[in-house]
């Protein structure tokens, strides 16, 4: 099984810009190239994940490095990003958009730019697509009650949420961490998940997360051409720096595991599932 | 069959300039639902389907009923249902739109003429177009609820409350921007706000779950 997709190269990287490593995930590789894309009319609307208070996400069309800030840092919940696409074309009168999703919206955007129906001139109008790599997620609902129930945090202390070394993590604005094991968090999922067998966004142009790379880096593959020429001039304008994968720690063995894991256990749910004659995706 | 018109005019469009191609290779294009209560409508739909090797329906009504579907009415003091065309004769390939792209028809119908030749690429181009007309898209994303459009369950075809069904659904919020009619609104999931909601069926062929061909010349 093919762990990764199409690539072109994969390198871990960190963003050079501090305001982004205050608020940022992981390397601030997404905030990054955003506000990059902004300043230099590359992009004039992107397509975030904003916090809507407790963690909420909401999507929301950026325009300025400002708004892009805003919204850094992940959000473990379900974010219809996709939605407001269309708004950004004709209500914010973007021409050149950027957004940014887990993978099954990375797909969401190649698909209904191979199948406009409806969508006339807004798919010629997505400059570039940053998948982020996801195992699964959860409901607002489940998210709470993770957070509140297990992790015994209440939504407005929190700051930061994390997950990694097998660990669901939540960072509070006392300055205190709080980790319970991944396993508690399962029975929260979306379901919807237990279907997808996509880990690294394989049809971005840029995909990034945090695994394989040590704390405060980024794994990040370039894909596409296009994902590689604004990859290649922020690294040359120095907005990221960047290190060889295979001398940083864990490394894309992790990555790999990780990803076959996903599409391993996945496919055999959906293999149950027919078994049992129980619907499937089409 | 019975629609507004518009995708008529589609098709006399694109049968105008490739005449000669669709006549040698039987293509037949149709657009419009078809009115179950009118026994010339299904004889001349049965008819087209006898006379052709590859029927291609064009336009939601066609494909998936459409609006035609809330058009239950009485015709001189007769019921009157309208179907999509696939329950009545096998649909080789449906495009969903209301009104569909005329390039999108376009697209299909080279893919469809050029099958033989670029085997590979055709099959891919027409892979969704081919599993929406496989399926009662009635059945899938539609479920008759205690909701009904009339006060008469048998008559009633079905309220649509969600795209697809939920347990599938990864809220990724595509059905959402791509209603034509501004129907669905989404927190985590979509909901079909239902006195809008003109039955085209975008929302369902544009849903990732709904098994896509994905670009590798996207790259
Ligand atoms: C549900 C989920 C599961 C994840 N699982 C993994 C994993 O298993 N392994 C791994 O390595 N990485 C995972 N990630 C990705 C990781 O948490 C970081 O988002 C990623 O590394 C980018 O960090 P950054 O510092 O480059 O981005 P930042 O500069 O912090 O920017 C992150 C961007 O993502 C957007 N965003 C945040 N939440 C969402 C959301 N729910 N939906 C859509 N967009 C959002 C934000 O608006 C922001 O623009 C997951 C992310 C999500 C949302
Ligand atoms: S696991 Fe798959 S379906 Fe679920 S949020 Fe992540 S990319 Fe989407
Ligand atoms: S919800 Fe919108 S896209 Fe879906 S069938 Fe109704 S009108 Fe069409
Ligand atoms: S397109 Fe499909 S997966 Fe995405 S929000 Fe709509 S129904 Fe859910």
């Amino acid at each position: 099984m093919d762990p990764f997709g199409t690539y072109k190269k994969v390198v871990s990287a960190r963003s050079t810009l501090k305001e982004v490593l205050k608020t940022c995930q992981d390397g601030g590789i997404v905030s990054t190239a955003f506000i990059y894309g902004l300043e230099n009319n590359l992009l004039d609307g992107v397509i975030v994940a904003d916090n809507a208070g407790e963690f909420k996400a909401i999507p929301k069309v950026a325009t300025t490095p400002e708004e892009v800030l805003e919204a850094a840092g992940t959000k473990y919940t379900v974010c219809p990003n996709i939605s407001v696409l269309k708004s950004a074309v004709r209500e914010y009168g973007c021409e050149k958009i950027g957004v940014v999703g887990t993978p099954c919206q990375v797909r969401a955007v190649r698909k209904l730019m191979k199948y406009p129906v409806g969508f006339r001139h807004i798919p010629d109008k997505i400059s570039l697509i940053i998948g982020i790599f996801c195992m699964e997620n959860f409901p607002y609902n489940g998210l709470k009650l993770i957070v509140e129930e297990h992790c015994g945090v209440k939504m407005e202390d929190v700051v930061k949420m994390d997950i990694g070394k097998g660990k669901f993590w939540v960072y509070t604005k006392w300055g205190e961490t709080k980790a319970i094991k991944l396993k508690e968090t399962h029975p929260y999922e979306q379901v919807a998940c237990h279907v997808c067998t996509d880990y690294t966004a394989e049809l971005a142009d840029i995909s990034t997360g945090s695994v394989g790379s040590p704390d405060g880096w980024s794994t990040v593959f370039i894909r596409t051409a296009k994902g590689e020429e604004i990859f290649n001039k922020m690294v040359e304008d120095g907005y990221l720096e960047v290190k060889p994968i295979e001398e940083v720690k864990p490394g894309l063995g992790l990555v790999e595991k990780l990803a076959l894991t996903k599409k391993e256990k996945n496919m055999k749910e959906i293999e149950h599932r027919k078994e049992l004659g129980l619907p499937v995706p089409y | 069959m019975v629609g507004c018109g518009h995708c008529g005019k589609i098709i006399r469009s694109i049968e105008k300039k490739y005449y000669d191609k669709l006549k040698e290779k039987k293509i037949a294009l149709v657009g419009g639902a078809v009115n179950l209560d009118d026994e010339k409508e299904v004889k001349k739909i049965k008819e087209i389907r006898k006379n052709s090797d590859i029927l291609i329906a064009v336009g939601s009504c066609a494909v998936s009923g459409g609006f035609q579907r809330m058009l239950i009415g009485l015709e001189n003091g007769f019921p009157q249902r309208f179907v999509r065309i696939g329950d009545v004769v096998k649909v080789d390939y449906a495009i969903i739109g209301c009104p569909p792209d005329e390039e999108e028809v376009e697209k299909v119908v080279e893919a469809v003429l050029n099958k033989d030749k670029e085997i590979v690429d055709s099959y891919l181009i027409l892979k969704p177009y081919e599993i929406i007309a496989g399926r009662p898209i009635i059945d899938t994303y539609m479920k008759v609820n205690e909701v009904l459009l009339t006060s008469n369950k048998e008559l009633c075809l079905g309220c649509d409350d969600a795209p697809i069904n939920y347990e599938f659904c990864t809220g990724c919020g595509t059905c959402v921007a791509k209603c034509p009619a501004n129907a669905l609104t989404i927190d985590e999931k979509p909901k079909v706000n239902i006195s809008k909601c003109i039955k085209c069926g975008t929302c369902f062929f544009n849903c990732i779950r709904v098994k896509e061909a994905l670009p590798s010349e996207a790259r």
